[in-house]
């Protein structure tokens, strides 16, 4: 019994952060429709930057956070009015470019970060004790980026239901050109969803390089890892993600104390295989009449 | 002496790639006039509507909107000048409530007047104040339609484009639309309604254009148009008479 209470609060744990690693993703995906095949790499760009920053200035990933996450708003910035922006086709055309766009765009990031990082695998050793509650034993750092993941995730989800700005941004999200006629600003609003995107991903890599070991290349696999989640959850649909990322973490952290490690990532696949034939919109994915 | 003009097309020509839709059309639209664009689908209708809303660029000729050509303007900005544009479609958010489609209508103005505004809405559309809380997504075609043009309305506009607001609602629906927009009139808001319901737009409307394959081929008062006998059987005759339209003027 208490093994299995320990692997869900563990489970749970997990899920936050991988909420908040693929939360960017679908933000960006809600209000512009462009899957940002970059996203991976830009976590692991805020991973290594955070590291930098704990390496030469003794900063932890918590201090890390802001900064990590403020850069990538910029680079995001920079790539929303430089490149995507100017990606003008509508339609299946136009998204095709934005999706080479973006593969081309994690190339320079996972480059230009091996230029700067090398290829060896960097982690930061930050709250490696264990809290204990009760009869169970939960790693420090574990639940100090989970809090905070959901902390994060709260409060972009707060700021986009409640907040005129973040109503913008969810309108856009659903009818660019209903937005446009309601007088709102859409290419300052892809802007700000795009550098917000990209702000969660830095972010969330500043965090979770202290629980997983980075390399340049493993950019790859937080894409496919986010982009699995977003589209388990409903692409662009926010609680849906949430529940997605417990379901995820709660599966994982099962499997691999039942079946192994290998076995783990296997059966994330196979659920959302099973999600993707039983309910292609995703877990709360919507259709509505409009 | 006769309103000032508020909207103007000299030549305007448009279209989508290589398909030219609009071929020269000039037109002008005065403070507080009200004009029905009939024709059959396929016309240049809404293509028309998006020529001026800057969804399309214009291969030829000009848009002025109170005397200041439109050309440089994204659509947000010609909404801001004080277009309002219910779209095609009706764009809603349906992932948000009646009130919070409303909101994003007037984005830029304060809490308080926002809030003013949606009540004046309700006062336009009675029937919207008991959906306020209600995701858009769960309201009938008709209830779409009035948010939509209330959501237009809400950045108080000096003219609104109205793009087929009948499409695929009960006859009786539509006679309440119509009577909620008929109560806008002599406000000083000029209407420009695209519809391939001909004589539902043409009843509303002081004036009436014609068009055919993205040309104007008849113009005039919008009664006189519903009792001329080419243009009743070429785009009013050949629709079904709606039941509360009464009979048709052409007897």
């Amino acid at each position: 019994m208490i093994t299995f209470a320990t692997l869900c609060v563990l489970g749970l744990l997990w899920g936050g952060v991988y909420l908040l690693m693929a939360e960017g993703l679908n933000l960006i995906y809600g209000v512009m429709k462009v899957v940002n095949l970059a996203h991976g790499d830009f976590i692991v760009l805020g991973g290594l930057l955070a590291f930098s920053l704990f390496e030469r200035g003794g900063l932890t990933p918590i201090a890390a956070f802001p900064i990590a996450a403020g850069l990538l708003f910029l680079i995001g910035m920079a790539v929303q009015l430089g490149v995507l922006e100017q990606i003008t086709a509508q339609g299946p055309e136009g998204e095709l470019r934005t999706l080479l766009a973006t593969f081309g765009l994690s190339y320079v990031v996972a480059n230009a970060s091996f230029l700067l990082w090398g290829s060896q695998f960097q982690s930061i050793p930050f709250l490696q004790g264990a809290v204990q509650a009760g009869p169970i034993a939960v790693p420090e750092g574990l639940l100090v980026c989970s809090l905070l993941a959901f902390g994060v995730a709260l409060l972009v989800h707060v700021w986009l239901t409640r907040t005129i700005t973040g109503k913008s941004v969810h309108a856009t999200a659903q009818s660019a050109l209903g937005a446009a006629s309601c007088g709102l600003n859409i290419r300052r609003i892809r802007t700000l969803a795009f550098a917000l995107g990209s702000a969660m991903a830095g972010g969330a890599g500043a965090l979770v390089i202290s629980l997983i070991p980075f390399q340049t290349s493993t950019g790859g696999d937080l894409t496919v890892q986010a982009f699995t989640l977003i589209a388990l959850g409903g692409l662009g649909n926010y609680p849906g993600a949430w529940l997605a990322a417990e379901l995820l973490g709660l599966t994982e952290v099962f499997t691999q104390y039942y079946l192994g490690s290998n076995a783990a990532s296997a059966v994330v696949y196979v659920v959302f295989i099973g999600v993707l034939i039983f309910r292609p919109q995703g877990l709360l994915g919507r259709v509505g009449r409009v | 002496m006769a309103p000032p003009e508020i909207l103007s097309l000299k030549g305007v020509r448009a279209g989508y790639g290589e398909v030219a839709v609009l071929h020269g059309i000039d037109l002008s639209l005065a403070r507080g006039e009200t004009l029905a664009v009939v024709g059959a689908n396929g016309a240049g209708k809404s293509t028309l509507l998006r020529a001026i809303m800057g969804q399309i660029a214009l291969t030829g000729g000009e848009i002025a909107f109170e005397g200041r050509t439109l050309a440089r303007f994204p659509t947000y900005h010609r909404t801001r000048l004080g277009i309002g544009y219910a779209p095609e479609g009706r764009q809603l958010f349906p992932g948000m409530s009646v009130d919070e489609n409303l909101e994003m209508g007037a984005a830029r103005a304060r809490p308080a007047e926002r809030r003013k505004r949606i009540e004046r809405m309700f006062g336009i559309f009675p029937k919207l104040a008991a959906l306020r809380r209600t995701h858009c997504g769960y309201l009938s075609g008709g209830e779409q339609q009035m948010v939509a043009i209330a959501r237009a309305l809400m950045g108080e506009p000096r003219l609104l484009l109205l793009d087929e607001p009948s499409t695929g609602l009960a006859p009786r629906v539509v006679a309440e639309l119509y009577a909620s927009l008929a109560s806008l009139l002599g406000t000083g808001l000029a209407v420009l309604v695209v519809e391939q319901n001909a004589r539902a737009a043409l009843r509303f409307a002081g004036r009436g254009v014609v068009f055919e394959d993205g040309r104007i081929t008849a113009q005039g008062e919008a009664k006189a148009l519903i009792a001329d006998r080419r243009v009743v059987s070429a785009y009013v005759g050949g629709l079904a008479t709606p039941e509360w339209a009464g009979a048709p003027t052409e007897g």
